[in-house]
């Protein structure tokens, strides 16, 4: 047992300090399909010192936030701890022989953290930060929102860029080149789209120019949102990204796709992913995936050259991570929250919590123009449920269920009916009414 | 409060207590009586368990952006906000039909404080927050907005104005957050950093 442990101490010495050009390949690394299969645990990494990694000051490595922590997915994971403070990390950025910068995310404002050869560097800021990108020169650009900030890797000179014209947000800046920056912006509410975070496009600007210029024109409608995510620089100009596009009111899971930005600047879908699906980064070359878990995980994966996704490790790198509660979607101090105001009525009809249920739940078939159509209905209801209570209604007789001026067929539930329950039920026993059925408490 | 010495100030307080007390119970009585045939549901199966976090809400709710996300409906007068006259359908996760159906929606008719209510008013919204890779709590139908209109996210306090004008208090978030033990919908005000007093959600840490 001592034997094995010493070995385990020393691996993860030699992993943690070396951060190996091609570690990954060391490892049983699983193939697993794109669909959500079956995983390879994520393991609880081992912490080592700060001062016995050499792979973030040289921007080498895959690193990932892990329950809030710097988490080093090379052979056996290890965990960093560069900074204490509150918060949880994310966003993670390396770049090979630069550094590594990433966000802590914090109750309001955030901290930037940059690891480079010349150190540890905190950069507080009083907003939230997001998405931090490194130049190929070392200029660092990160989002606040409402805009860029761009850090020159020389003088140490901050510059904020103001969000494109229209644009409510702008966000994941990247570098398309040394003084090329593209960013998603997120169009602002218009008479078209009457809310914000429905429509987005990427945006390109020179460091020395005074403008941004937009590069893809995808548009909403409806109740259709097209948001672009974890865009990644390329070699030579290019910028991969992920579209993700659904109607809100529906329920078909949205659509992912991989798209690639040419350095040129038109952009062209790759191929339509298999799920929900992210950008990690680029490691040789070849795209790093964050794959979310129904479990609250992200996995990390690549393609191996047969087409297969490989798990290379575990956490958040792009993404915001699952599996650690943004610090400021904690419960507060409710500070904000006023007393408790106008009670007269709300105090009556409170009780214990093991008062029996009200007999209120119901399912309803509807919006017919013609009380005659309902009428139909509840006969058809009564021959499938006999003995149950079925009615036509409207909004006289049913004024929480349906809207005036239309008329519904309502079937009343058991008091202690399962609301879930009941309507799969429902369905299945009148298909013919699947898509126009609903729970309602009349 | 008031000196032992000064039986004047006393019985003068006195005096007014009584009277504060005689209005508030009229009119709690009145109140009382336009929600006679009417009580709270507060069994467990309209307060179900509230989940914590994204893998208790997977459990409880069901997958995100799922036909059961959207299976529950009540109608909200005054929630369009194209016109205001108009209300509409607010859809929700069949898991808290009773408490939204029920104890919230039929609180506020019951009250006859339907006027309360401002545009717009939304439930089940499958979409990305904004610039996150994070699906909004709406995804799961496990959200509520109200009075959006004048409540917008990062405001921090609450506009009780509603569609005739009148100011209704904390009259609404009070129905959502429920007299004890409580309707138990989460108020987005409560978040210090992130203020989002339009919206009610039922699950926290997320």
């Amino acid at each position: 047992m001592r034997r094995l442990f010493i070995v385990s101490i020393a691996l993860v010495a030699a992993l943690a300090g070396g951060g190996s050009a091609h570690p990954r390949h060391a490892t049983s690394a699983p193939a697993v399909a794109d669909s959500a299969s079956s995983r390879v645990p994520c393991p609880v990494a081992p912490v080592v010192p700060f001062a016995e990694t050499t792979g973030l000051a040289a921007g080498r490595g895959v690193w990932s936030a892990v329950a809030g922590s710097l988490t080093q997915q090379i052979g056996l994971p290890v965990r960093v701890e560069v900074d204490r403070g509150p918060g949880v990390i994310r966003h993670i950025a390396t770049a090979p022989g630069i550094g590594t910068a990433y966000v802590r995310d914090r109750a309001g404002g955030d901290v930037l953290i940059t690891i480079t050869a010349d150190g540890v560097e905190r950069f507080p800021q009083r907003v939230e930060v997001s998405n931090p990108a490194w130049s190929s020169r070392g200029d660092l650009a990160w989002s606040v929102g409402t805009g860029i900030l761009v850090r020159d890797a020389q003088t140490g000179e901050v510059r904020h860029l103001d969000s494109p014209k229209g644009a409510s947000s702008v966000f994941s800046p990247v570098f398309s080149g040394a003084h090329r920056l593209v960013a998603v912006g997120s169009a602002g509410p218009t008479a078209r789209i009457p809310e914000d975070e429905r429509e987005n496009n990427l945006w390109m600007r020179r460091l020395g120019g005074h403008m941004w210029h937009r590069l893809t024109s995808f548009r909403s409608h409806g109740d259709r949102w097209i948001a672009i995510r974890t865009p990644v620089a390329r070699a030579g100009g290019a910028v991969d990204f992920i579209m993700v596009r659904a109607d809100a009111s529906r329920t078909d899971e949205p659509v992912f796709e991989l798209w690639r930005l040419s350095p040129a600047g038109s952009a062209t879908r790759t191929r339509r992913l298999p799920r929900e699906m992210y950008l990690a980064g680029i490691d040789h070359g070849s795209l790093l995936w964050n794959t979310p878990e129904p479990s609250g995980t992200f996995l990390i994966t690549h393609r191996a050259s047969d087409g297969a996704s490989v798990q290379i490790g575990c956490g958040a790198v792009l993404v915001d991570p699952v599996d650690a509660v943004d610090p400021d979607l904690r419960r507060g101090r409710g500070s904000l929250v006023p007393p408790r105001g106008d009670w007269l009525g709300l105090e009556h009809g409170s009780g214990a919590d093991d008062s029996p249920a009200v007999p209120e739940l119901a399912v309803i078939v509807g919006d017919f123009a013609d009380r005659t159509a309902a009428e139909g209905v509840v006969a058809r209801i009564r021959e499938v449920y006999p003995g149950s209570v079925v009615d036509v209604v409207d909004a006289t007789s049913a004024p929480l269920a349906i809207r005036p001026g239309v008329f519904g067929a309502l079937l009343r539930l058991p008091t202690d009916a399962d609301a879930t329950q009941a309507l799969t039920v429902f369905r299945q026993r009148l298909p013919e009414y699947a898509s126009q059925s609903w729970v309602v408490t009349p | 409060m008031f000196p032992r010495s000064e039986p004047g100030r006393t019985v003068a307080w006195l005096l007014s207590a009584a009277i504060v007390a005689s209005v508030s119970f009229t009119a709690s009585s009145a109140l009382a009586n336009h929600m006679k045939d009417w009580v709270h549901d507060h069994s467990s199966k309209a307060i179900p368990p509230r989940p914590s976090g994204l893998a208790e809400m997977n459990d409880m709710f069901g997958q995100r952006c799922i036909d059961r996300s959207d299976n529950a409906r009540s109608w909200w007068p005054f929630a369009d906000p194209v016109d205001f006259g108009e209300g509409k359908y607010v859809h929700y996760n069949t898991y808290i039909a009773r408490d939204v159906g029920y104890n919230i929606r039929n609180h506020i008719d019951a009250a006859h404080r339907d006027a309360a209510l401002y545009p717009g008013i939304g439930g089940y919204n499958c979409r990305l927050i904004d610039g996150s890779t994070s699906w909004s709590v709406h995804s799961w139908g496990a959200a509520i907005d109200t009075n959006w209109q004048r409540n917008p996210r990062f405001q921090d306090h609450w506009n009780g104005h509603g569609y005739d004008g009148e100011n209704y208090g904390t009259y609404i978030p009070d129905v959502w957050r429920g007299s004890f033990p409580g309707h138990r919908f989460f108020w987005g005000l409560n978040w210090d950093t992130k203020p989002d007093p339009m919206h009610f959600q039922y699950v926290t840490n997320y």
